[in-house]
This record gives structure tokens, C-alpha cells and sequence, in this order.
């Protein structure tokens, strides 16, 4: 490859990001594990104890609304109690040495020591042609300790010749299809045929692979369990903000940066105005896939994922089985005659197999999640999936934040339609605690149902004066303050170092777009797929605030109106209640404000990126 | 999957030398990957291949496509395979997509590793095995 290939042909907005190297994992710590456990199960305790005095103290001047709001908070508790359960543990892969050749990852009976086939698949429907080439060249770019056969596939959906050409031009091979069936999981699918690598690399468009990635990953596969190995996604063109004693040293002096750092002591780095777009992955990676590898429960996500060709195909096959019989037996079940009931099932056997799909990767929006369960309730193999905690690819960000709202909607959407199709919990071969992670992956998809009510319940108070609880008095604080200390201190525990203030910003910013898909999903809708915009700019964005700027617009209105009301006839409990819910409505104010700005502050980032 | 294209062939990183192979192109391996036999009326088609395995596949399944292809009855003589893994079954499991409406496609010479393999996945239905061409042919 000649010099000038390093530099990109086109000046993107992220290539001045080139250089930027990703974080490393904080090591393992048996240490905080404990004192995280200690904690989580305090805040539980100290939870149950609040939520029993809230339903014995119901308000009977608002009996119903009381009801509701304390409902709300049931199904909170029980969704924050499942995710301090899921991260109850950290439990990195153990590392092994690069296997040299395809039987020690046993893809070959012992003694065939031919080289390891590694194809690098990677799918595009609709992005540029220079894109995909950044992506190309770092595939092309792999390195490994021992010989190894690799082969970098671009799958395109769009069927571009320029794509094409591109392909052939950097040594890479193309692959296409005539109709674009299955999407993203048509197109691997399609690529699996085509190929036949012993391990199989998925990239999107976007994905670029660092020349370690087989290195570090490859030696898991030595375990003939392994199906997949999943890398953490880092989106390295998102803004790192200023670190939070710079930020306060400018406007303070000196004062201003001992005290950032004091804070920063307390509570961990704090970047001011880091990742505008919420879309940082680190508190999804670090936290929740991290502490799910001990149970094997860690899940597959898509792009910079290895997976065991055989593993995806054998899955597949029985699922195309088990689809097949189960299309036949309604109809032979009613057959008495054995003879008959044998041609009749070997006529319809046929028919069925002729219309039913085989899918190594599942048709399905949530393609990544769905194959990952299915892997793991194959009770005769007994798959293992592997976390990797270091970063070894990186990717770009959704550009704005229509962007984010199609990517996460359409995850949302996928994960509910699974839970409403095929329960995890009623999938026999899962493990209790497998059970248990994916329950709370898809648990916390039900999040409007609590999310919403909280956040209208101050509208509730300032509009019409009425209170979930009796009084907002010491006894009130007495029972709620120490169980949210409590889980605030575990998860900060947990999360040592990890950014997380972000993911639970937008997190809650997403009550208006999950609710959207839980009544997308039970609507029983179908789901339309849409590819993440990755280069673009975007029209939804402020479409996409308008629900929180609707309730902040409300919120003061009602906080001046009930503010008025007050100063007419001031009485404790009123202003004591009064306090507290303009205290929580802030909170939510706070919380949706990063968000309000990323909707609205569009052209200005659009502008940034254009320079 | 119908009607993909393919075209390119493998990188390699070889550093202890040995194992890399060219892949030929489809028309090449057309004729030497599939022996036929339409005589009696019954396609007999025996895959010229020790293993039956995803390095073969992708070459093997645009041929099988195209031979059985609306045909009512097909069978395939496993006789030159010793072993077998899950893609080259998915490649013949796509052959009996391609069938016409009830058509069968039936197994003989199976070894022990195609066997088994049949039946951990439950296809056993799908892809019947018999002892022998003739008991096969009968319907």
C-alpha cells in the first residue's frame, strides 16, 4: 500500500479526530465488586422500607392519583433494584495467546494446521463510497502473529458501481444481492453465503478496525464454546468537553480549579459540555456488558463483533428446523394413520422449507440481541459469549440528534417487539441469571410507564394542588432520602470513573420516544427500518424536542402560578410541598436540558463540523 | 439466499508460508465440483468433494441451485464426502428450497458425520437418508 493511502482522499469532519486514542478499562476490582454489593443491597433494603411506609401512607385528600404515583414508583424501584442486580459483578475474559492455526480454535481436527480464514464483512445500504473506504483500508490493515487468511468483504445493499469499483481498487472483494430482504441481517446473511472464513468479522460502514483486533481477540476462540467475541463500540468523533477544574479555572481563577478538582476527587473526572449528543456507549460497554460476561450474558451488538461461522450457521439450521416442524405439525397432528401422516408430513415438510427463510442473523431489527438469545438458549450447546473490555474499533456517532432518535427508537422498538414475541423469560435453555440480564435489557424499555407520571406529577401539584404523599415532612424525608443516597452511592461505586451522567440524561430525555415505541409495539405496527444517518444534517431534531419543551414551558408556567397562589395564603405544608416539587422539577429541567440544546443547537454543531 | 454476487478473491497474511489457497472462479469449479446422472428419469447428483464444508459451499450452492431447480425428486450421493459441517448442510438445505411444490431431496451414502450432524439440527425430515440409489429412487 503506497504512502499517500493513509490520508483520506476526503476532509471530514472527523479526521482531525484521527489521532485520538481510546481509554483504557479501568482493571477489575474485587475490592469495589464487594463494596458495591454492600451498598446495592442496602439501597434495596432501604428501598423496600420506603416503598412500605409510601403505600401505608397513601394521601387520601388525592387518593388516586396517590395510587398512581406510588404504582410509578413501584415499577422504578423494581427496574433500578433488576440493573444494580445485572451489575452485580465485573468478570473480565481471561486472556490466551493468538491461536496459529484453525485447530486450535477447533475449526479443523487436531494436527490440520492450516492457517486461520478470517472474512471482515462489512455491510452498507446508502453511505458514501469514502466512508466505506476509511473502513476498507483499516480492514485491509490487520495484522497477526501467525499466518492467517483474511479477506475483507464489502456487502452493499445499494448495488453502487462506484462501491464496486472502490472495493476491487483497495483488494477487497463485493458482494451484492438483488433485493435488500432482511435488511442489515439479509445483507450479513447474504454475505455468510458468499464467504467462508472460519471466523467471521462484522463491521457497519462506519466501522474501523485497529490492526490489534484478531490479535487480542482471537485467542477467546481457543475455548470451542466461544461463538462470539463483542468489542466495545467507541465513537471516537464526539466532543471530549473540558475537564471540570479548567472549565471552573477559567471563570474562577484559582479557586475555581481547586475546586474542580476537589469535586473531581469526589466524584470522578467531569468533562463540561463532553458528548453534546448523548452518545457515548462507554456506560453501556464498561457497565452493563461488562457485568454480564461472568453469567455468559453478554450480548452481541452488531458492528466490531467476531463471530464462529459455525456457531451462527448451526443456530441457524435449527431454527429453520424447528420453524419448519412447528409450520407442519398442526396439520399432521390431526392425522391418525401413521402411513398417511408420514406423506402428508414429508408433502407439507417441503412446502414449508420452500417458504420459510434461513437466517444466521436474525430478520429482525434488533437483529444483534435476538441472535445473541439464541445462541444462548441452546441447551445442547451451551454457546459462550465473550465480552472483550478493550476498545479495538472505532466508529462514528449518530451526527444529530434526529439521528439519535431514529437509532434509538428503532432499538427501543426491537428490544420491546422481542419481549412481546418471544419472552426471555419463558425461553427454555436460558440460565436463571441469563434470564435475568436480558429481562432487564428489555424491562427497562417499559421505562414511560414510570418515567412519565413522574415527571407529570409536579404539573399535577402546581396546576391542581394535589400531592402523592400526605405531607413532604421529615418522616417523608426520613424514608426516601436514605434509600436514594444509597443507590446513588452504589452506583457511583459502580461506576467509578465510568462517564455515566450523560447516558442517564438522555436516558431520561427518551420518555417521549419509548413510549412512542411501546405503543408502536403494541400496536403490533410494523417496524420500518431505518439505517442511522452517519453524515448528514437533520430536520427532526427539533421535532424531537418538542414534548420536553412542551413540559418545561408548563413547569414554569405552573411553578409561577402555584408560586402565586402561595403568596396569597402561605402555609408550611403548602410551601414545604411546594419546595419539593420545584426541586424535582428542576432536576428533570436539569436532566432534559442537554437534550433541549442538542435539538435545538443543530446548525451550530452542523456548522462546527463544516469547518 | 438467490441471485448474490460475489467477486474478488482472499487476501492473506502469510508469514509462516503454506495454506493459502486460490479460489477459482464459479465457471471453473463448475464441472469438477458435481458429478450428474439424469439417466433413469431420477437426477442423481454426487458432490465431488471430500468435505462438504463452508470452503466449498458458496461454489456448491449456485450449482445445486441450478440443477435441482423445480425438479420433483433429486438425490444426492454423499458417497465422496467424509465430513461435513454446518455450511455445507445449509447448502444443501437451500437446494430443497429450490425444489418444485413437493419435491423431496433425498440422502444416500451418508457417512457417520453427515448423519449426525442431520440430526443434532432436526432436519431429519428434510433431508431423508437412504441406504441406496435404488431404495431412494422408488417413491
Amino acid at each position: 500500500m503506497s504512502a499517500d493511502a493513509a490520508v483520506p482522499a476526503t476532509r471530514w469532519y472527523f479526521s482531525r479526530y484521527e489521532t485520538r486514542v481510546p481509554s483504557e478499562p479501568l482493571p477489575e476490582s474485587a475490592a469495589r465488586d464487594f463494596a458495591f454489593q454492600v451498598l446495592a443491597v442496602m439501597a434495596t433494603v432501604l428501598g423496600l422500607r420506603y416503598l412500605a411506609w409510601r403505600w401505608t401512607s397513601l394521601n387520601p385528600d388525592a387518593f388516586w392519583f396517590s395510587v398512581v404515583i406510588a404504582a410509578a414508583e413501584t415499577l422504578a424501584f423494581f427496574g433500578a433494584g433488576l440493573f444494580l442486580l445485572s451489575l452485580w459483578r465485573t468478570g473480565d475474559p481471561q486472556r490466551r495467546p493468538p491461536p496459529a492455526s484453525a485447530d486450535q480454535i477447533g475449526a479443523e481436527p487436531p494436527g490440520n494446521r492450516r492457517p486461520i480464514r478470517v472474512d471482515v464483512l462489512i455491510a452498507t445500504c446508502n453511505e458514501p463510497v469514502d466512508l466505506v473506504r476509511l473502513s476498507v483500508r483499516d480492514a485491509m490493515r490487520l495484522a497477526y502473529p501467525h499466518a492467517l487468511e483474511l479477506r475483507v468483504c464489502v456487502l452493499d445493499d445499494g448495488r453502487r458501481h462506484s462501491m464496486r469499483e472502490m472495493a476491487l481498487e483497495e483488494g477487497a472483494s463485493y458482494v451484492t444481492r438483488d433485493t435488500n430482504v432482511g435488511y442489515k441481517a439479509g445483507n450479513l446473511a447474504n454475505g455468510l453465503e458468499h464467504t467462508d472464513g472460519d471466523l467471521v468479522v462484522i463491521c457497519d460502514a462506519d466501522t474501523r478496525v485497529f490492526p490489534n483486533l484478531l490479535e487480542e481477540t482471537l485467542g477467546h476462540f481457543r475455548d470451542p464454546s466461544v461463538a462470539w467475541v463483542q468489542t466495545p463500540q467507541w465513537f471516537y468523533d464526539i466532543s471530549q468537553g473540558e475537564p471540570l477544574p479548567e472549565w471552573l479555572g477559567a471563570r474562577l481563577g484559582r479557586a475555581g480549579r481547586w475546586t474542580g478538582r476537589a469535586l473531581e476527587a469526589l466524584v470522578g473526572p467531569v468533562a463540561v459540555g463532553a458528548d453534546p449528543l448523548g452518545c457515548d456507549a462507554q456506560a453501556f460497554y464498561d457497565l452493563v456488558q461488562r457485568c454480564r460476561n461472568w453469567c455468559n450474558a453478554a450480548f452481541c451488538c452488531g458492528a466490531g463483533s467476531i463471530h464462529r461461522r459455525e456457531a451462527i450457521m448451526e443456530s441457524a439450521l435449527k431454527q429453520f428446523a424447528a420453524q419448519v416442524s412447528s409450520a407442519v405439525e398442526p396439520f399432521t397432528r390431526e392425522v391418525a394413520d401413521p402411513t398417511l401422516r408420514a406423506e402428508l408430513a414429508s408433502a407439507l415438510t417441503s412446502e414449508a422449507a420452500r417458504r420459510i427463510e434461513i437466517t444466521p442473523y436474525k430478520f429482525h431489527v434488533s437483529e444483534d440481541i435476538y441472535t445473541s438469545m439464541a445462541l444462548h438458549a441452546d441447551a445442547e450447546r451451551r454457546w459462550r459469549s465473550v465480552y472483550h473490555p478493550g476498545v479495538l474499533t472505532r466508529m462514528l456517532s449518530p451526527q444529530d440528534l434526529g439521528a439519535w432518535t431514529i437509532q434509538r427508537f428503532k432499538y427501543a422498538c426491537g428490544t420491546l417487539d422481542i419481549a412481546w414475541r418471544d419472552n426471555p423469560l419463558r425461553l427454555r435453555g436460558l440460565t436463571p441469571w441469563q434470564k435475568l440480564m436480558y429481562g432487564a435489557t428489555m424491562y427497562a424499555y417499559l421505562a414511560p410507564l414510570w418515567t412519565v407520571p413522574l415527571l407529570v406529577a409536579p404539573l399535577a401539584f402546581f396546576f391542581a394542588g394535589v400531592t402523592p404523599v400526605k405531607a413532604f415532612d421529615a418522616v417523608f424525608l426520613a424514608h426516601f432520602f436514605p434509600f436514594i443516597v444509597a443507590t446513588r452511592l452504589a452506583l457511583l461505586v459502580r461506576s467509578w470513573r465510568v462517564r455515566t451522567w450523560r447516558s442517564e440524561q438522555f436516558h431520561l430525555s427518551a420518555f417521549w420516544l419509548q413510549l412512542r415505541a411501546l405503543a408502536h409495539v403494541v400496536g403490533r405496527k410494523h417496524i420500518r427500518f431505518d439505517v442511522t444517518p452517519k453524515v448528514t444534517g437533520s430536520r427532526q431534531s427539533a421535532a424531537a424536542v418538542a414534548p420536553h419543551l412542551a413540559l418545561l414551558v408548563a413547569t414554569v408556567v405552573g411553578i409561577v402560578y402555584r408560586g402565586a397562589l402561595l403568596s396569597t395564603g402561605p402555609s408550611p405544608m403548602a410551601t414545604s410541598a411546594f419546595v419539593s416539587n420545584v426541586f424535582w422539577s428542576m432536576h428533570n429541567v436539569l436532566c432534559f436540558a442537554p437534550f433541549i440544546a442538542a435539538g435545538l443547537a443543530v446548525r451550530g454543531v452542523a456548522k462546527e463540523r463544516a469547518r | 439466499m438467490v441471485g448474490g454476487t460475489f467477486e474478488g478473491t482472499s487476501g492473506s497474511i502469510a508469514r509462516s508460508g503454506g495454506g493459502e489457497q486460490a479460489r477459482e472462479t464459479l465457471n471453473d469449479v463448475h464441472r469438477a465440483l458435481v458429478e450428474v446422472d439424469d439417466a433413469n428419469g431420477v437426477l442423481v447428483v454426487t458432490p465431488l468433494v471430500r468435505r462438504l464444508d463452508a470452503e466449498c459451499a458458496p461454489q456448491l450452492r449456485p450449482v445445486l441451485a441450478h440443477l435441482v431447480s423445480e425438479r420433483r425428486l433429486v438425490i444426492v450421493c454423499l458417497s465422496h464426502v467424509a465430513s461435513i459441517d454446518c455450511s455445507g448442510l445449509a447448502a444443501l438445505v437451500s437446494a430443497v428450497k429450490r425444489l418444485g411444490p413437493g419435491g423431496e431431496l433425498r440422502l444416500v451414502a451418508a457417512c457417520d458425520s453427515v448423519r449426525s450432524l442431520i440430526s443434532a439440527t432436526h432436519l431429519d425430515d428434510l433431508l431423508p437418508v437412504f441406504d441406496d440409489v435404488v431404495s431412494a429412487a422408488s417413491p
